[in-house]
């Protein structure tokens, strides 16, 4: 195996997947965009709006998930396994 | 006023200063001068915004250089954080620079100088209302300006927004702050990234939503000519100077404020920034993940 094979390979496993899809990137910001057209300010402030990824894609997913039967899986940061290499 | 481009700034300035600079921080900065004067301008002195928001007598001492050295100096005191107090001083500095663009301008130099800077790019218009403004705004080149830095960040900064910069250098520059997000939020990584990415979001999402409000229910006229918007009569210069006794004034204000500096830094600053603390695993570059436990 040449050096830059090795290199490529050591590059790509210090690299962890991004944990969210675009799609769900864009069906958030599609209802984000649509919210914040028809309650304006509501929406459009410096309060939800940098929080309303983390609601929508993590907090009500979640919560859901919890109040349909499961467990509400919210792992430890520490216990979070490691991204595959 | 810039809107989301201060959003996008956060990103570029957190890709120049890695971990010596606290994201979050950052955010407060860039955010703080309008934090604490925007519900004022719209809804204690509408009738004469531009003056009250960027002028003196007013609030426009907040969108000075000295305004982001005073916040940066008392979180440095209160927290010994020095990633905090640079993330602090930097935003806010970044947030005054940029809002030299519209027919306001700002007084960097406050109180050396109380002349307003303006290259009077697009047109001051708190004085319409927070719809107005906004309005206003994405009818004008401002909201070219921030269309500018949301693909500048995505061209130039992209690096910035992935997972994998987050560990390695997001958290590992303020492992507390984020530590104690993820401790009394029980947040687990990909929540923390989703605060660090909405950002983002919110730059990219509120600059559309505000253009669709503009274009299909204020219906103002799209005029992204310098000094627009034309509909918005009033141009609100706060200054008459020309731009001779503009520059007079600001280079005076200048050598007084970069003086005054040194002398702080020589009677004080110095010793508070010695008796400050680093983020724990700078030099050691450590994944997020054991940065926020300190391992």
């Amino acid at each position: 195996m040449r050096a830059g094979d090795l290199g490529r390979r050591a590059a790509r496993s210090s690299t962890h997947p991004e944990p969210w899809s675009w799609w769900s990137w864009v069906l958030t910001f599609l209802s984000y965009v649509v919210l914040g057209y028809l309650l304006k300010s509501v929406v459009l402030n410096w309060i939800v709006g940098p929080l309303y990824p983390l609601f929508v894609m993590y907090v009500l997913p979640t919560t859901l998930r919890g109040l349909l039967g499961g467990r509400v899986a919210v792992r430890p940061l520490a216990q979070e396994p490691e991204a595959p290499t | 006023m810039s809107w989301a481009a201060h959003e996008f700034e956060n990103y570029f300035l957190q890709r120049k200063t890695g971990v010596k600079a606290s994201f979050l921080a950052l955010a407060l900065g860039t955010a703080a001068p309008d934090l604490f004067t925007k519900y004022f301008v719209y809804h204690v002195a509408p009738e004469d915004a531009a003056q009250f928001h960027r002028g003196f007598p007013g609030v426009g001492f907040s969108h000075s250089l000295m305004f982001g050295v005073v916040l940066s100096l008392l979180v440095l005191r209160l927290t010994r954080s020095r990633s905090w107090a640079v993330g602090i001083l930097i935003g806010q500095w970044a947030h005054v620079l940029t809002d030299f663009c519209d027919t306001a301008g700002d007084m960097p130099f406050f109180p050396f100088s109380i002349e307003p800077v303006t290259i009077s790019m697009w047109k001051h218009a708190a004085a319409q209302g927070r719809y107005g403004d906004a309005a206003a705004y994405y009818s004008s080149l401002g909201g070219v300006w921030d269309f500018f830095w949301l693909i500048a960040t995505l061209l130039f900064a992209r690096v910035a927004l992935t997972r994998e910069y987050f560990r390695r250098v997001v958290i590992p520059a303020d492992p507390r702050a984020w530590g104690w997000l993820h401790r009394h939020l029980h947040l687990p990584e990909r929540g923390l990234l989703l605060i660090y990415q909405g950002f983002f979001f919110y730059g990219a999402g509120r600059m559309t939503s505000w253009f669709l409000l503009a274009r299909f229910q204020e219906r103002t006229p799209f005029q992204p000519t310098w000094g627009g918007p034309d509909y918005i009569g009033l141009a609100n210069d706060l200054s008459g100077a020309s731009l001779v006794e503009v520059l007079a004034r600001t280079v005076i204000g200048g050598v007084l404020f970069a003086t005054f500096l040194a002398l702080c830094w020589r009677l004080f600053i110095r010793r508070w920034w010695e008796g400050g603390n680093d983020p724990p695993v700078v030099g050691e570059r450590e994944p997020g993940v054991r940065a926020v436990f300190g391992d």
